[in-house]
Order: C-alpha cells, then sequence, then structure tokens
C-alpha cells in the first residue's frame, strides 16, 4: 500500500525523489503521511483537494482487497 | 500547457498514454486486469477490462466514484508527462457508456408516462452527471420538460408535460 502512495505522489510532483511516505498504525489501521519537496504540496493536493482526495479514493480500494481500512494525511 | 483543441492523432496519442498509466497504476493495486485505449465517435476512451468481476466492480465504486479518482489521476499525471490537457475518459467495462444509456432508457420511460397520464414523474435521486443526461434525453422528446427538486446527495429530476 505504501508502494502506491508512493508511485502516485512521484508521479505529481517535479521533485520525485523529494517524495517521503512515512508509514505508520493505529488502532484502525494503517496511515500514511507524505512529504513532498518544499513548494510542491499543491501539486498533491490539487485544487479545492481534489487530487488528494483522488489518491485516497484509490488507495482505499486498494486496501479494501486486504480488507484493510488506511488513511492517507499530506503534511508540509 | 497547450490549450489549442488537440486533433485526433493527440487524442489516440494521449489514449496511448493514458492506457500506459492505467496498467502501472492496475499493477500497484496488484489487480489483474488490462486497459486498452478505444474510440467511439470522436470520442477516445480507455477501457478496463479482463479482470476478476470483484476487482471491475471495486475499479468502479459507489456511483463511479473510483473510476472518477483514477480518471482524475490518470488526466493528472499524463497531462504532467505529455505538457497537454488531457481529453480521454478511462472506463470499466463500458461503465459509463452502459449507465449512460440506461438513465436515458429511464428517461424516455419517465416521458412517455408523463404524457399518458399528464403528470409529472419523479425519478430515483441521482448526482448531478446522471441528471444532466437526464435532461439532455428529455429535452430531444417533443412534448415534455424535465426539472431537478431536493438537496443533494437525494436530489432528483422530475419529468413533466411541457406547458
Amino acid at each position: 500500500m505504501k508502494e502506491l502512495v508512493e508511485f502516485l505522489c512521484r508521479e505529481l510532483v517535479d521533485d520525485a525523489d523529494a517524495v517521503r511516505v512515512h508509514e505508520a498504525f493505529d488502532e484502525r489501521g494503517p496511515v500514511y503521511t507524505v512529504t513532498v519537496a518544499p513548494g510542491e504540496l499543491g501539486k498533491v493536493i490539487g485544487r479545492g483537494g481534489r487530487t488528494a482526495k483522488a489518491i485516497r479514493t484509490v488507495v482505499r480500494a486498494a486496501a479494501t482487497r486486504q480488507h484493510v481500512s488506511v488513511r492517507v494525511d499530506f503534511e508540509d | 500547457m497547450n490549450s489549442d483543441v488537440p486533433d485526433e492523432v493527440d487524442l489516440e496519442e494521449q489514449a496511448d498514454a493514458v492506457a500506459d498509466f492505467v496498467e502501472e497504476l492496475l499493477g500497484q493495486m496488484d489487480i489483474d486486469a488490462i486497459a486498452e485505449p478505444a474510440q467511439q465517435g470522436e470520442r477516445f476512451y480507455v477501457d478496463i477490462l479482463e479482470g476478476p468481476p470483484e476487482d471491475l466492480a471495486l475499479l468502479i465504486g459507489k456511483h463511479g466514484q473510483t473510476l472518477d479518482a483514477i480518471q482524475e489521476l490518470a488526466r493528472n499525471v499524463v497531462g504532467r508527462r505529455l505538457d497537454e490537457r488531457i481529453r480521454v475518459l478511462v472506463d470499466v467495462e463500458d461503465y459509463r457508456k452502459r449507465r449512460a444509456s440506461r438513465l436515458e432508457e429511464r428517461a424516455r420511460e419517465a416521458a412517455e408516462r408523463a404524457l399518458a397520464t399528464g403528470q409529472e414523474q419523479e425519478l430515483e435521486p441521482m448526482d448531478a452527471l446522471e441528471r444532466k443526461i437526464v435532461h439532455d434525453a428529455v429535452a430531444s422528446i417533443v412534448g415534455v420538460q424535465s426539472g431537478s427538486r431536493g438537496e443533494d446527495p437525494n436530489r432528483f429530476v422530475v419529468v413533466s408535460p411541457a406547458d
């Protein structure tokens, strides 16, 4: 699941190597926290949060197959 | 970004690039299906096919929302790769096409009942895109008109005899 989040975020920014996805677990399941190069957060969030919403939807769909619920957060 | 309307060759190239991205995405999601560029009239789209039915249903999602998300990401990523505005749709086993024809059929049935009974006909709640398909279908039928009532997500179309 972490690889999927990384794949999508790397494709959306100019500085793919700066993309970091931190994986943690809380009682509800895995939580992925994405950080990107300074100034590139808007590219993974998108206008009105459209891109972030699409990333979350696709990652959740993939996680459903493994019967887990995931969260994806984006951080400055 | 190139704002010119792309010609057919560009759209074909876009469809190929979208298919490549969608196949990469399916691989990352561990879903065994293929993404195939296709053309219908002047529209180019990429159809996801030949996967296990439960996986294809998952890719569509509730009211097509996962499919919309895949299309949003595909247009975004491929737009960056080609430096063009992407106009290609993504579909799963022609889900969008089938949904549109199902809605057009519902619109025709409601129009016929409205004409036969003189009474307005309420349809089930639909999202904005679905309502638009119904409004367009009703607009092509003489003697009926359509409007919408209620608040999303329960907003629905009403078909009635024309004033």
